[in-house]
């Protein structure tokens, strides 16, 4: 590393986009005479990059190239907790029959200079419920097909800001697979995600960064609008405010 | 650089000429007759049967064709029309091609066009707009002016008139309204985006200085002496000799360094000095020139070449800008201004994940911004797509609504503040009352009980408390009265202690009714403040009422002591709740709050009027 590489790039941050989550599938009675009796599902914690290769949720790019080390916490009964994942895929497969949470800690390649974070992930084996606005919500949801996957998956950004050059070079040299445009179908399974209609694998769309800034900004125009409403209002209540003062004053 | 006809075909990528020519020539050729023996090639040509040109300047020369102006006559009628952009719904007439279309809307009601005029609430005033040279009054003068000449400066600096206050100038006043226009335009939410809000916040751009100065200046050229005219005109020629015999002086310099030394060492100073001075004097005797000739402007002044010259380096730069742009969202950089202060290590932002760096309001706010939003039925949850954009939105939406919290807040001030008003007005109206109801305009049930239960009590003490016991009955009638509404014709302290009851269930759903009536204590403390040093019943009045305010928002126990406290002075105390019951009626707040506290309100007047 020559001196000149340890010059932080100022003005500038760039990001990675990731998504975290958990697949999960009921096992089958041959697969469950496998394992601990006691376990139902079978499931997979991962970290991946956002745009989603084919057949899968995710895991488009390789991120080893600015992650050195994914460390999955995982609950105390299971043997080794603390899974380090050195190298892609960044996941870990195991079974079990209870959800609970995962703490994930990222650790970053040695040149970007940065500290390891660390987050979490409530893992997710049951089917997600009636949505909360689901018209129908009061009729019993459809059982899902028992084999199609759980999926619980968030998106992020990993941020750095004002890199080292040396690690921006490095970044530089693999720009993330972008997001694709709409939906694309990744195979069954239900999901969180309120965007999809909850029978698919959840994919992370430029459209539905789109809709969420469309939301957040009719949103704002509402608070806006009503702002207004507001403020001609008190406008208004001033004038009567000073008119009651004036009389008042002609009162005395 | 005047393009040529072949450089306009390049560019339209048309046929040459010579490819044209050829082709009719080729025509022409194979259909003309082989020409005679004996006659030149050019005289056969003008001769020949290939002039059909000759023939048709022969032919009878025809008059233009008449326009067709369709037949029959055009009837014309005087119609009474209507003026959409009338307010007055005044009624003219004009006359009108009979057709069809008779009724459609007045073609010229759409140029009456206002200008957006801003108003300012007085907590913004007090924030942001205040300015020691101006008073309030002064600046809602200017406004009101501003908005009825529709922003003509010239006519409202003509009419501008606003007694006891110093003399404006036009560039006073302007300089002021837009200074307001600005400010308000820059913290007030923006519902559109940036560059639309920049724009706007350019178009009231106004500097004071800079227009005296323009102006001076041009009073100075125009009220140029003959004398100085003729004085600038010789200043400049000598000027132009001056300039004149450097460069040649210059060039003999050159010269002779050249023959003597072989060298052209030294000279680039020299030749950039007179580029320079080329320049400037080159430009200063374009603009001469251009003055000399009047008003037709040079093609080569110096701006339109000086936009020849920018215009491709500017858009070579933003072609960069733009690559650039499109390479960092292919590699998700972000760039951002650096604060000017050097940041140390200490500063720099770690490597983080979007959503652990959310925009969170402000942290004694954000419970109240979560529950406006939640009134608004809009979902503040976390993001799906944490994204930078996103983030921001999210950021923008948090400060509206902290600024739509705000409005609140002054509205229920200025609305506490009517109410005390009101109540104080009232309560001096109840005295003044002489002739029940004669000249009573308000009509609040409150205030016509009231009035009832003063005729009532007129006719003697001793139907006190029938006249009570009606008037309750007629406020249960009403609906959802209490339970407090029974115990009527009581002792009086029982009855006070009820009163107080009341009013505080009273008020107790009043605050739940608007639900956002937050900071009240502040409010109430304000109220206290002004009110000082007013008449022992006001502050009585006030006092009472502020204790109840506060204690329906804190805790019940302070008032019930309270309340005992002022048992002496129960006749003026009892004021507060009616006023503010006269208060409720008109503000429209549930009518259960409002009917229970009607009955004691009656009572509380009956009482006063029993004692006056």
């Amino acid at each position: 590393m020559s001196g000149n590489d340890k010059v932080r790039v100022r003005g500038l941050s760039v990001h990675r986009p990731i998504i975290y989550g958990n697949t999960a599938w009921l096992l089958t009675p041959e697969e469950r005479a496998t394992v601990n009796p006691d376990h139902t599902h079978r499931w997979t914690v991962a970290l991946r990059s956002a745009a989603s290769a084919p057949g899968k949720v995710g895991d488009a790019d390789d991120l080893s190239y600015f992650i050195k080390r994914v460390t999955f916490k995982l609950h105390e009964t299971y043997p080794t907790p603390n899974r380090n994942i050195d190298k892609p895929p960044f996941e870990v497969t195991e079974t079990g029959w209870g959800e609970f949470e995962i703490h994930i800690r990222i650790t970053f390649v040695v040149e970007s200079g940065e500290k390891p974070i660390s987050f979490y992930h409530h893992l997710k084996l049951h089917p997600w419920g009636p949505k909360p606005n689901d018209p129908a919500s009061g009729e019993l949801p459809a059982p899902s097909p028992p084999l199609s996957p759980i999926h619980s998956w968030k998106y992020d950004e990993i941020v750095f800001s004002e890199p080292f050059q040396v690690f921006l070079n490095t970044l530089n040299a693999h720009p993330p697979t972008p997001l694709p445009k709409t939906k694309r179908s990744l195979g069954p399974g239900t999901s969180e995600n309120s965007f999809t209609d909850g029978t698919e694998a959840p994919e992370f769309t430029q459209d539905m960064e789109k809709e969420e800034a469309d939301r957040l900004e009719a949103a704002r125009k509402a608070v806006i609008a009503e702002t207004d409403k507001r403020r001609a209002q008190l406008i208004e209540k001033e004038q009567e405010l000073e008119r009651l003062k004036k009389a008042v004053a002609d009162a005395q | 650089m005047a393009a040529s006809a072949a450089d306009v075909r390049d560019i339209l990528s048309l046929p040459g000429p010579s490819n044209v020519a050829s082709t009719t020539l080729k025509k022409s050729s194979s259909s003309i007759a082989k020409k005679p023996e004996g006659i030149s090639r050019e005289l056969y040509s003008l001769i020949g049967n290939s002039a059909p040109t000759l023939t048709a300047q022969f032919a009878k020369p025809r008059l233009k064709q008449r326009p067709d102006l369709g037949k029959g006559k055009v009837k014309w009628e005087q119609q009474e029309f209507s003026n959409s952009a009338r307010a007055d719904g005044l009624k003219l007439k004009h006359w009108v091609k009979v057709g069809p279309d008779n009724n459609k809307e007045y073609p010229f009601a759409k140029y009456n066009t206002t200008t957006t005029t801003y108003t300012y609430s007085l907590d913004e005033y007090t924030r942001l707009l205040e300015d020691p040279e101006w008073t309030k009054e002064e600046t809602d003068y200017l406004f009101s002016i501003v908005k009825e000449y529709g922003m003509r400066f010239y006519i409202i600096s003509d009419r501008y008139d606003y007694p006891g206050g110093p003399p404006r100038t036009i560039d006073d006043l302007k300089a002021r309204y837009y200074s307001i226009c600005r400010k308000l335009l820059r913290t007030r939410p923006w519902a559109g985006d940036e560059a639309t809000r920049q724009q706007l916040s350019n178009s009231y751009a106004f500097d004071k200085e800079r227009e005296i100065m323009r102006k001076d200046y041009i009073d100075h050229l125009l009220k140029r002496t003959p004398e100085q005219i003729a004085e600038e005109e010789a200043l400049y020629i000598e000027l132009k000799r001056l300039e004149q015999t450097e460069r040649r002086f210059a060039k003999e310099r050159e010269e002779l360094l050249k023959t003597l030394a072989g060298i052209d060492s030294g000279l680039a100073t020299i030749s950039i000095e007179d580029d320079a001075a080329n320049t400037f004097f080159g430009g200063l005797d374009k603009i001469k020139r251009s003055k000399k000739r009047g008003d037709t402007m040079e093609i080569d002044s110096p701006i339109s070449s000086a936009q020849f010259s920018l215009a491709p380096a500017h858009s070579l730069r933003k072609t960069t800008t733009a690559k650039q742009v499109a390479q960092d969202l292919q590699l998700c950089i972000y760039r951002f201004e650096t604060p000017a202060a050097a940041p140390n290590k200490a500063a720099h932002v770690p490597v983080h994940l979007r959503s652990t760096k959310p925009s969170i309001p402000k942290q004694n706010l954000a419970p109240k911004i979560y529950s406006a939003l939640e009134e608004l039925n809009i979902n503040h949850q976390t993001l799906i797509m944490p994204t930078r954009n996103n983030l921001q939105q999210q950021q923008m939406l948090f400060d509206a609504t902290a600024a739509l919290i705000e409005t609140k807040r002054v509205v229920d001030r200025v609305d506490q503040e009517i109410r005390v008003l009101k109540a104080r007005l009232s309560g001096r109206k109840s005295e003044d009352i002489t002739d029940a109801g004669g000249e009573e305009t308000q009509e609040d049930a409150a205030v016509e009980s009231q009035t009832q239960a003063a005729e009532e009590s007129q006719a003697g003490p001793e139907g006190d408390a029938e006249a009570e016991g009606e008037l309750d009955a007629e406020g249960e009638g009403e609906g959802e009265a209490e339970g407090e509404g029974d115990g009527d014709g009581e002792v009086e302290p029982e009855v006070e202690a009820e009163n107080e009851d009341a009013d505080g269930d009273a008020e107790m759903e009043d605050a739940d009714a608007e639900g956002e009536n937050e900071g009240g204590d502040e409010v109430d403390g304000e109220v206290e403040g002004e009110d000082d040093g007013e008449g022992d019943l006001d502050d009585e009045e006030l006092e009472q009422e502020l204790e109840q305010r506060g204690d329906d928002e804190d805790e019940d126990e302070e008032a019930e002591g309270e309340v005992e406290e002022d048992e002496g002075t129960v006749d003026n105390a009892s004021e507060a709740p009616e006023s503010q019951v006269g208060r409720r009626r008109k503000r429209g707040f549930s009518t259960s709050s409002v009917d229970t506290s009607g009955t004691m309100n009656t009572r509380a007047s009956v009482k006063r009027q029993r004692n006056g």
